[in-house]
């Protein structure tokens, strides 16, 4: 859904994107933090160069440029960290729902009389912080 | 023989006495009382008044009183929500009747009439106990493609009977020409079902109730095998000229269908569409005429009839709890119910002819016997058990791997009873390979 | 749950001796076993569970459970924070049992056992964590094999011209006869798949989304070797045109896999492009003749691997799952021990005198440049072997010197004295078992007779890639990047050479569009035009029958006047 055109994008937000990610992709080229630093001034000079351009047309068209650049060199495995969209570790547990313990069988639940015990009792704990806070629930015949 | 049907008869009033769980164990107590009937040879046995088994009809009889036992015991939810239990079960135990009818009768006409017979109960079942209103078409289906096909077999059955003067099964001995070989066997190709003439099948599966299902993938497809095999040898002169049609359309068949299978995103019509790819192969492996394709085609059909059922049992134990039988719902659910997810991949790899089940060992006697017709073959059955992997992988890895649908609100976590449903349909599944001789020997 | 994975390890370890000391014996003694055990017998052709004992299978089960006895005593850390554990572990140990059944069966139906046993379960474990990336990887994985076991089966199918599937007793027949090296051809396109090879390749980088000690025991070491077992056991019946065939797909992909670990920035995809290319190192030295060789490095192999991957683990379980090369850096100081570990396994990997991987690859290039086949092999081979080095030192690069690149919090330290001690275990073993199993398995030595230069020819592209592998890994302020510079080749080298996108993007497009062509024209298009939709035909007549039986005098005349024409016709 990101990559929905949803509203508008003023130039100036495209420009910075652009830049961001120029940076981003910058990043994921010179793995040497200094070495990024000196590439990353570079970037920033390229960028400052047409900050004074007035003429629409001209600087549109600059941005078209600069973003077919950025696809262009866009790396084949761009750095993310492990735990972020796109990263190796992304979503690798699934942590299931707690209702799920509800719904175990009376058997299963008999093993663990202690827990079961102590999880109703913060079940009817939490419906009465509940109702403290939004009142009595209106039960809905429809 | 009669000991059985007789037993049969009498569980009748037990339909009414309003305890479910006593028939189911009937069931099983006669289904293990059959086993004790298993005889090493081939010859007819417990021969009583034109009803007698040899081992064919024996190891499908045997199926059948397995799957019928299975199937009460899939269909606890009709008990549960009291929904006419006891005429349920009342038609249960008459199509065990007819199938055990069926399977025994060594007269060609008696075959017939409860080959019909065991359609009613069935078209009942999905009538009265499906889901959707959808359900009165399937049953339209369900009854008139076989209904359409099987008068010009009672037509060429009574002609049957001018020509060889008997309908005793063992004692045929003539060869028809291609008139009588569509009008006998196009009710079989039906029932099989053969690719152009499979409609019926995704939609009765579809909308059956899963007592339905597992009695339609389980034994009532069979039926088709079944009936080859006893009237195959009266058409083998005409046979040997035009069944590499046969061959030829239910292998292509069972290529498209495996492709429609990968396309499916109803879980239940893509077990349904991948029974028809199976049950392909069966007919392609009949129609080579040769002793490899008989044997092969009968362990898979056995093989194939557990392991449908036990598909079939899967889908529905999760229709049951998240009211969907939709790929996209169902997802995720390895963190639902991870033992059961352990039944899903023993029985999806079972699907698709993974070591050690007994749909390996009729795949590969059937790869036998095709590569033997025609080496040809060896394109299309390549294509055929490489996309079997794939629709099973697709299912089990589409259900149960992965984040789980964020609008489930509750699970119940299963019950020893659909445990032991699913061990029930993979115990014999695998096991039956260690001595997989006695399931062959009938020839 | 962890009394149960130590007790794996202790059975594990004691069957590995075990077995190593009766290998050891039946080596000795040139000795075999085989026990048959009969399924089915059909026409007088049995299909039958055979298990060979030789000095072959029993040397290769005892390095694998050696291996996994130690991979298992890792994963107990590893693996520790893991709710299903006890799912992770019997994977596992079915794994290694397929991996069993496929190393003793020499009979076609009974391997497959051991065959589907493990691309099944190896599509478990790829698939193990939830994310989409493991879920790809594992249809990857599955898909590529089962087009090796239908290879299987096809020649199962065909073996059936023989009457029996103990292929051992029919190499030679199958050598020579021109129909059935068709069951020769189906085995080498099994073994590509298993062993990944070119046009299969995708799946083996792809299965990293498993967890490490998997990727350890799993795709470093033994699933993607039996294809290459199942080569040297087949070696005999492979003819001359086959081998040249392998030869150049082994040799490329070897060539192609070194590359791209050149380029690739996932620590455990370099790893296991390194494995893809001793891969093809070991294919080539088949289809060069040398399956003793090729056994050889495979076990060996085995040993390092492993240990580099375990080594590996460790890394990334210490920086929380992050695997990219990129924020690594100068762990030499914060793991030591592990650095060690992986050092020993890097160089060793790359053949320096006198790790065990030297004794076998120099062997192995010793003897490619004896039996001389073309410059094209030569030169392939030496320039993989200075990739090997090449990729092996941009990766400690990266990696263990230089500065540290995590992020600021972190806890990057050698605490993990479980995984130490699994990883210990392995470490003599991949010093040593070099030169060992070289004394043991070649009792007269290969002869090798070469030039000086030819001689030290695997030296000096050692010491070459070792500069390569430097400079390439070099930054220095204010130097343009090559790999930005020549965007086009990094790209095809760094995916492999598009492969994983051909034979994802490019295979399922097809059977897709097809199925929905099926479904659309066929299922619910003519079927139910001409069978389900038309039943309303049937309606018609019945409509029209129903005209009949109208009171109507004019349909009465009629009928009547049909019935005389009916009566005259019959006269």
């Amino acid at each position: 859904m990101a990559n929905l055109p949803v509203g508008l994008v003023s130039h100036t937000r495209r420009v910075q994107t652009l830049y961001k990610k120029a940076v981003r992709s910058l990043e994921d080229w010179y793995d040497r933090r200094e070495v990024f630093r000196y590439h990353a001034v570079l970037m920033r000079q390229r960028f400052d160069q047409n900050k004074d351009i007035c003429d629409m047309r001209v600087a549109k068209d600059l941005v078209e440029k600069g973003e077919k650049e950025l696809f262009e060199k866009q790396h084949w495995h761009p750095r993310k960290f492990p735990e972020s969209p796109g990263g190796v570790a992304y979503g690798r547990e699934v942590v299931p729902p707690d209702w799920v313990v509800d719904y175990w069988h009376p058997l299963e639940k008999a093993q663990y009389p202690e827990y079961f015990a102590r999880r109703e009792e913060r079940k009817k704990e939490f419906m009465k912080a509940w109702e403290k806070k939004y009142g009595k629930p209106q039960i809905s015949t429809h | 023989m009669m000991k059985f049907l007789i037993t049969l008869l009498f569980l009748i009033p037990l339909c009414f006495c309003y305890n479910y769980w006593l028939m189911v164990n009937c069931f099983f107590i006669l289904s293990f009382m059959f086993m004790m009937n298993y005889s090493f040879n081939n010859l007819y046995l417990n021969v009583s008044y034109l009803f007698g088994n040899d081992l064919l009809g024996y190891i499908f009889i045997l199926l059948s009183f397995w799957i019928c036992a299975l199937m009460l015991l899939a269909s606890e939810k009709i008990y549960k929500i009291d929904n006419y239990y006891y005429l349920f079960n009342l038609m249960v135990l008459l199509l065990m009747m007819s199938l055990f009818l069926v399977f025994s009768s060594m007269n060609l006409f008696i075959f017939y009439v409860f080959f019909e017979v065991s359609l009613i109960p069935t078209l009942i079942l999905i009538m009265g106990w499906g889901y959707q209103p959808e359900r009165i078409e399937a049953g339209i289906y369900l009854l008139f493609y076989t209904l359409l096909v099987s008068l010009p077999m009672m037509i060429s059955i009574f002609y049957m009977y001018n020509c060889m003067g008997t309908m005793m099964l063992m004692f045929m001995n003539y060869q028809f020409n291609l008139l009588m070989y569509f009008c006998m066997n196009l009710v079989f190709f039906v029932k099989m079902p053969m690719f152009f003439i499979h409609l019926w099948l995704p939609k009765a599966h579809v909308e059956a109730p899963i007592s339905g299902s597992m009695i339609l993938a389980g034994v009532m497809l069979k039926l088709g095998g079944y009936g080859l095999f006893r009237l195959m040898s009266l058409f083998i002169l005409v046979g040997l000229k035009i069944n590499f049609i046969i061959v030829t359309i239910s292998l292509v068949g069972g290529f498209f269908v495996s492709l429609i299978c990968v396309y499916q995103s109803d879980m239940k019509s893509l077990v349904a569409y991948s029974s028809v790819a199976h049950m392909g192969m069966v007919l392609a492996g009949i129609m080579t005429l040769n002793i490899w394709g008989f044997w092969g085609s009968l362990v898979m059909m056995l093989a194939h009839g557990l392991c449908s059922s036990g598909l079939f049992c899967l889908v529905n134990i999760v229709y049951e709890r998240i009211h969907s039988r939709s790929l996209y719902l169902n997802k995720g659910l390895l963190n639902m119910m991870p033992s059961l997810s352990f039944w899903w991949f023993m029985l999806c790899s079972s699907n698709m002819a993974a070591p050690p089940s007994l749909n390996l060992m009729g795949e590969i006697i059937l790869l036998n016997s095709l590569v033997s017709y025609s080496s040809l073959s060896m394109i299309l059955l390549m294509f055929l058990s490489f996309f079997s992997a794939v629709y099973s992988l697709y299912l089990f890895s589409y259900s149960q791997h992965g984040l789980y649908y964020s609008g489930m609100y509750s699970v119940y976590q299963g019950v020893f009873r659909e445990y032991l449903l699913l061990l029930l349909h993979w115990l014999p599944l695998n096991f039956m390979i260690i001595k997989s001789e006695l399931w062959v020997l009938w020839i | 749950m962890m009394k149960l994975l130590y007790s794996y390890f202790k059975l594990f370890l004691f069957f590995s001796i075990f077995l190593f000391i009766m290998g050891l014996k039946f080596m000795n003694k040139n000795y075999s076993m085989m026990i048959e055990y009969e399924v089915l017998t059909l026409n007088s052709s049995s299909m039958m569970m055979v298990i060979l004992l030789d000095w072959m299978s029993l040397l290769f089960m005892s390095f694998v459970l050696f291996i996994s006895s130690m991979v298992i005593y890792y994963s107990a850390e590893y693996m520790a924070e893991e709710k299903n554990l006890i799912r992770f572990i019997l994977l596992v140990i079915l794994f290694v049992l397929s991996m069993m059944l496929l190393i003793i069966s020499p009979n076609m139906i009974s391997i497959l056992l051991g065959w589907d046993g493990l691309g099944l379960v190896s599509y478990c474990l790829v698939i193990y964590y939830q994310n989409m990336k493991s879920y790809n990887a594992g249809m990857l994985t599955a898909l590529s094999n089962r087009i090796g076991d239908v290879a299987i089966l096809m020649a199962i199918a065909w073996m059936m011209n023989f009457g029996s599937w103990n292929y051992i007793y029919y190499l030679e027949m199958m050598k020579g006869d021109s129909i059935m090296e068709m069951i020769s051809y189906l085995i080498v396109l099994a073994a590509m798949t298993k062993s990944a090879q070119i046009p299969f390749s995708s799946w083996l980088p792809a299965a990293m989304a498993a967890p490490t000690p998997v990727s350890s025991l799993v795709h470093s070491s033994t699933l993607v070797t039996a294809g290459v077992y199942l080569l040297i056991r087949f070696n005999f019946s492979l003819t001359d045109n086959l081998l040249y065939l392998l030869l150049f797909v082994a040799s490329m992909t070897m060539f192609m896999s070194g590359l791209a670990a050149n380029f690739e920035y996932d620590l455990k995809k370099i790893i296991a492009l390194s494995t893809l290319s001793q891969l093809g190192l070991m294919m080539s030295i088949l289809a060069l003749g040398s399956y003793k060789l090729t056994f050889f490095h495979l076990l060996v192999h085995a040993l390092f691997k492993a240990l580099l991957f375990m080594c590996a683990g460790n890394i990334i379980h210490n920086m929380m799952n992050c695997q990219d090369i990129r924020y690594m850096g100068n762990l030499m100081e914060k793991m030591p021990m592990t650095c060690t570990f992986f050092n020993i396994c890097n160089l060793s990997l790359c053949g320096l005198p006198f790790l065990s991987g030297f004794f076998s690859k120099d062997l192995i290039v010793e003897f490619m440049s004896m039996n001389y086949l073309n410059i094209y092999i030569y030169i392939i081979m030496y320039i993989s072997i200075g990739l090997t080095v090449s990729y092996s030192f941009r990766l400690s690069y990266y990696s263990l010197i230089g500065d540290f690149n995590f992020l600021s919090l972190n806890v990057v330290s050698e605490l993990s004295m479980i995984m130490l001690k699994g990883m210990g275990g392995l470490i003599l073993f991949v010093i040593f078992s070099g030169s060992l199993l070289e004394w043991v398995m070649f009792f007269e030595p290969i002869f090798i007779c070469l030039p000086m230069v030819m001689k030290l020819m695997a030296l000096i592209m050692i010491i070459m890639g070792m500069f390569i592998g430097y400079e390439v890994a070099k930054f220095k302020l204010g130097y343009s990047l090559k790999s930005l510079k020549f965007m086009t080749f990094s790209l095809f080298s760094s995916l492999m050479w598009n492969m994983p996108l051909i034979s994802t993007l490019g295979v399922n497009y097809y059977p897709l569009f097809l199925g929905k062509v099926y479904t659309k024209i066929f299922d619910q298009g003519w079927h139910e035009y001409y069978g389900g939709k038309n039943l309303k035909l049937l309606a018609k007549f019945s409509q029209v029958s129903q005209s009949f039986s109208r009171s109507h005098l004019k349909i009465y005349f009629l009928l009547l006047i049909l019935w005389v024409v009916f009566l005259l016709l019959n006269i």
